[in-house]
Formats: structure tokens, C-alpha cells, sequence
């Protein structure tokens, strides 16, 4: 059974004042999921990551949240891990006391919070630089760092706002491996708000468009392939899932024309 | 070593061109002393004078350092409450401007009133003028916090003391430290005019008592030993303001400074 939550967005909607960010976005996500959200800038995709993950309140409609089991779950602050496109690191703290943050906010005592750090970052291949700052790292270390930290409460839900956007194509592919087989590895519920069809296509189990502005969310398109690496991305399945994802993105365009 | 000297070199030289000039000047135009006394002459004073000197200097620093760490822990304290709450810095910032713009002198006589006379009420003084800096830079710092940041705190349930704490005193920090340096020089400004209101006269007098009773009694050069002594304590204060501030801040300004 995977340790991930269940999402179920049922008519949710955001405003902000006179402004719709997100209409009526209903949603159904299986604990243990990996969903990719694509749509137009100002479509509501980092809007519905932000609701799910509590920092924007609903102005209607209701996100819960349950586990395999069925059971209503309300989650708690190790419950959902939140991976920003900027990394949001803090800069006066260094890499180590970065990830072990969420444990420092949550209380966890000092040497276990550190210990935790640690091994979240060997995973990630960092165990050298846990003691530099964050502006003595590059982008694609700064993502690392971001996502450890993410991931070092052992979230049961995993947001991730274009993590890779500021990225290049070689640090990028290197990176959706390795959120790959860590999501995978954690059970997690993941939920990627991205630009980027192919790394939607490839890393999901479900790709979700949000169509028009604010978009309308459009049944969720399953992804099946040969398998997730680069030979998946060599395959004529991952050619044509592109191609109907692009195809549901387009139709979005000429609908908000 | 060579870059500090390059830095150091330009202003001594015309520090040291300054007073030449000034020597000259009093010589050459005979100037009496109580008008304009020469500069060696006010160092032949001081020399003669240096043990009140140096008593009033120690009171004029105890007053300054006093008044400034009291001004430090109450703005940012109070700019720390002001910035986590916006009906509380819309019904006290206001009056916080205000109250700075009451001249010191005109509070002094109050704080005697208060506080009678002697350190207690120069270190008042000395707080009064230096606390709105620190206030000021501390709400500024509170208020620039990064919003992406403050989320980062929000996804993890964090408190307020603890975002507080962890996140936006931090992240006020440079600027915090620049209000401190603001302030430690006008911390000693407010030492001295508190001191010609309420400073005590006699052995230890400090140094705002030594200047009035000095021009009282005509003694130019021991005004002008006074003020120079005033200064130095105020270059000190700072001094040490900004080594600390360079302390805190090492790590994190290389960082931001990289950043940006």
C-alpha cells in the first residue's frame, strides 16, 4: 500500500478580488501518483499546487486529502513537501541547515534533524557540500538542496512548481531521473506544475491540461510507456502521448484566442 | 596591508595638512587663544588635563554605550512587534516619527525631572536619540522579507516566534546593522547634549560638563580637547558597531552579495 495521500479537488475555485485565478478545478489524484499539471501562464496550474498545498485558501469548492485506505487525512507539517522553481534556499544558512530546517521547525532534536540532512543529501549525491553556502552552488545544485529538503520529512505528498525550469537540457534530464526513482522509492503522492511537455509526459502516470485563462481543467490524459528513461523518450509512445497532450494544450490556445 | 594603507593614507595626509595650515594660521595671525587656541597648544592642555579628560571620557562612553545597547534591544523589539503586526505599526509608526522629531534638548530637562541627574538620565538621553534608527531599519527589514521564504515557513506549520526567530530577525539583519551604525554615532551625540543638561559636575564629570565649564571659564583649548575626546568615542563606538555587524554578517553578506 503507498505511503502517498489521495488528493480530491471537487469545484475548486481562487479569487482574488474581482481577478479568477483558478475556476472550478475538480481533480482526482491516487495515493501514490505521479500527476503532471501543463497549461497557458495565468491558466491557474501554480495556483492549484498552492491550494493543495495550503497557501492559498479556497474562495469555493474543497481539496481533502485520504490515505490507500480510504481514510480521511488532514495533513501535518511532514505531510507535504513543497519544491519552489527558485529553490528558495535561505542564504544565510548553509546546505546542511537548509534541508534540516523542516525537521528544526518541527522540533526534531539537533543531532537526529542533522543525521537526516545528511543522508538526504548523500542520496542526492551532495555529501560534499553540505557545508557551503547557497550562493557558492549552481543551479542544478541549488534544485538538489531544494528537493532534499523537500523530501527529508519523508513527505506523503511531493509539490513541485517547475522545479526545472531555470535549468539546462543536461541538468534537467539528469534531474527528472533522479526525482524519478525518488519519488518512487518514497511512495509519495507527487503533483509537477510544469511548462515542459516531454518531462510531463515522462515522469507522470496522469498529465493533466489546464485549458483557457483561468483554465478549465480537462479530463487527465494516462501515460503509458516502455519504460522512463531515454529509450522511453526515443519510443513512438512517448512521440504520440506528446503529441496529444500538445494537441490538448493547442486547443486551449484557440479556445482563449 | 597595502589596501588598507591606500585607504587609510588620502584622509590622514589631509587631516595632517588641515592642522599644519591651522598652527600656521593662529601664528601667523596671532589669534588669542580663548578665540582660536593652535592645535598643539589644545594638545599641551589635554596633556596637562588628561585624567579629568579621560574620567569625563569613560562617563561620556558609559552613557553612549548604555543608551546605545538600550536603544538596540527596545527598536528591535519594538520594530520586531511593529513589523509582525499591521494595526500596530499603523496606529505607533506614526507616532514613533513624530516622537523622534522632539529636539533632545528640550526632553533633557524632563529626564532630570524623571531620572534626576548624573548616568541615569544621559544614557536616556543617549538611548532616545539613538532608538529610532534601530526601530526604523528593523521594520524596514521585517517588511523586505521574502515572500517566498515566508512560504517555505508556511508549508511547515512553523509559529510565528519560530519564522520570527528562523527567518524574518535574519533575513533584517544587514539591515539592522546599518541602523546600529547610524546609531551608534548619534547615540554619542545624545550622551553629550544629555550631559550638558544633566551631567554631574566635580572629579568624574563627564565630557558635556567639561565643555560647558570650560567655556564658562574661557578654557577654549579644553572645549576643543573635550569635543575631540567626544569624537573619539563616537569613531569607537562605530568602530566596534561595524566590526561586530561585519561579524554577524560575514557569512550571510557573501552570500547575498554573490546573489545580487
Amino acid at each position: 500500500m503507498p505511503r502517498g495521500l489521495g488528493i480530491r479537488a471537487k469545484n475548486a475555485c481562487v479569487c482574488f478580488g474581482d481577478v479568477v485565478a483558478l475556476r472550478h478545478a475538480s481533480l482526482t489524484i491516487l495515493p501514490g501518483e505521479f500527476i503532471s499539471i501543463v497549461g497557458d501562464s495565468g491558466g491557474g496550474k501554480t495556483t492549484l499546487l498552492r491550494a493543495i498545498g495550503g497557501l492559498r485558501a479556497l474562495s469555493s469548492g474543497s481539496i481533502e486529502f485520504h490515505s490507500a485506505s480510504g481514510a480521511n487525512w488532514i495533513p501535518g507539517p511532514r505531510d507535504i513537501g513543497f519544491c519552489f522553481q527558485e529553490g528558495r534556499l535561505l542564504p544565510w544558512r548553509s546546505v546542511l541547515a537548509n534541508v534540516a530546517l523542516p525537521l528544526e521547525l518541527e522540533g526534531v532534536a539537533s543531532g537526529e534533524r542533522l543525521d537526516a540532512a545528511r543522508a538526504m543529501l548523500e542520496r542526492m549525491r551532495m555529501g560534499g557540500v553540505e557545508r557551503r553556502m547557497p550562493s557558492q552552488l549552481s543551479g542544478g545544485m541549488r534544485m538538489r538542496v531544494a528537493m532534499a529538503r523537500a523530501l527529508v520529512t519523508r513527505p506523503r505528498v511531493l509539490l513541485l512548481d517547475e522545479p526545472f525550469g531555470s535549468l539546462d537540457e543536461v541538468t534537467r534530464l539528469a534531474l527528472e531521473d533522479e526525482l524519478l526513482s525518488l519519488v518512487r522509492e518514497s511512495g509519495a503522492t507527487a503533483i509537477l506544475v510544469t511548462h515542459a511537455i516531454g518531462e510531463a509526459v515522462v515522469l507522470s502516470d496522469r498529465v493533466a491540461v489546464l485549458r483557457g485563462r483561468p483554465g478549465s481543467l480537462q479530463p487527465a490524459i494516462p501515460i503509458s510507456l516502455p519504460s522512463r528513461d531515454d529509450e522511453g523518450r526515443l519510443s513512438v509512445e512517448f512521440a504520440s502521448l506528446c503529441a496529444i497532450v500538445q494537441h490538448e494544450l493547442r486547443g486551449s490556445q484557440e479556445s482563449s484566442v | 596591508m597595502k589596501r588598507t594603507l591606500t585607504t587609510m593614507l588620502p584622509p590622514v595626509l589631509v587631516l595632517v595638512a588641515l592642522l599644519t595650515a591651522w598652527q600656521i594660521g593662529v601664528q601667523v595671525w596671532n589669534l588669542p587663544r580663548y578665540l582660536l587656541p593652535s592645535p598643539w597648544l589644545i594638545l599641551c592642555s589635554a596633556w596637562q588635563e588628561q585624567s579629568r579628560l579621560l574620567a569625563g571620557m569613560l562617563q561620556t562612553a558609559m552613557a553612549a554605550v548604555g543608551g546605545f545597547g538600550l536603544a538596540v534591544f527596545i527598536g528591535v523589539v519594538t520594530g520586531s512587534l511593529l513589523g509582525a503586526s499591521q494595526r500596530l505599526q499603523k496606529g505607533f509608526y506614526p507616532i514613533a516619527l513624530l516622537l523622534q522629531m522632539v529636539p533632545l534638548v528640550a526632553i533633557a530637562p524632563l529626564l532630570v525631572i524623571w531620572l534626576g541627574y548624573g548616568l541615569r538620565s544621559t544614557m536616556a538621553a543617549a538611548c532616545i536619540v539613538a532608538i529610532f534608527p534601530v526601530l526604523a531599519s528593523t521594520l524596514d527589514g521585517m517588511r523586505g522579507t521574502d515572500p517566498g521564504l515566508r512560504e517555505i515557513f508556511a508549508i511547515h506549520h512553523a509559529g510565528r516566534l519560530a519564522r520570527w526567530w528562523k527567518l524574518e530577525l535574519p533575513g533584517s539583519l544587514p539591515s539592522i546593522v546599518t541602523g546600529c551604525r547610524v546609531a551608534a554615532g548619534l547615540a554619542v551625540i545624545g550622551a553629550v547634549v544629555g550631559e550638558f543638561v544633566s551631567g554631574y559636575a566635580g572629579d568624574q564629570a563627564p565630557l558635556g560638563i567639561v565643555i560647558v565649564s570650560s567655556m564658562r571659564e574661557a578654557r577654549t583649548d579644553l572645549v576643543f580637547a573635550a569635543v575631540g575626546l567626544s569624537a573619539c568615542v563616537g569613531f569607537l563606538l562605530f568602530g566596534i558597531v561595524s566590526g561586530l555587524g561585519w561579524l554577524l554578517l560575514r557569512r550571510w553578506h557573501a552570500s547575498a552579495v554573490q546573489e545580487n
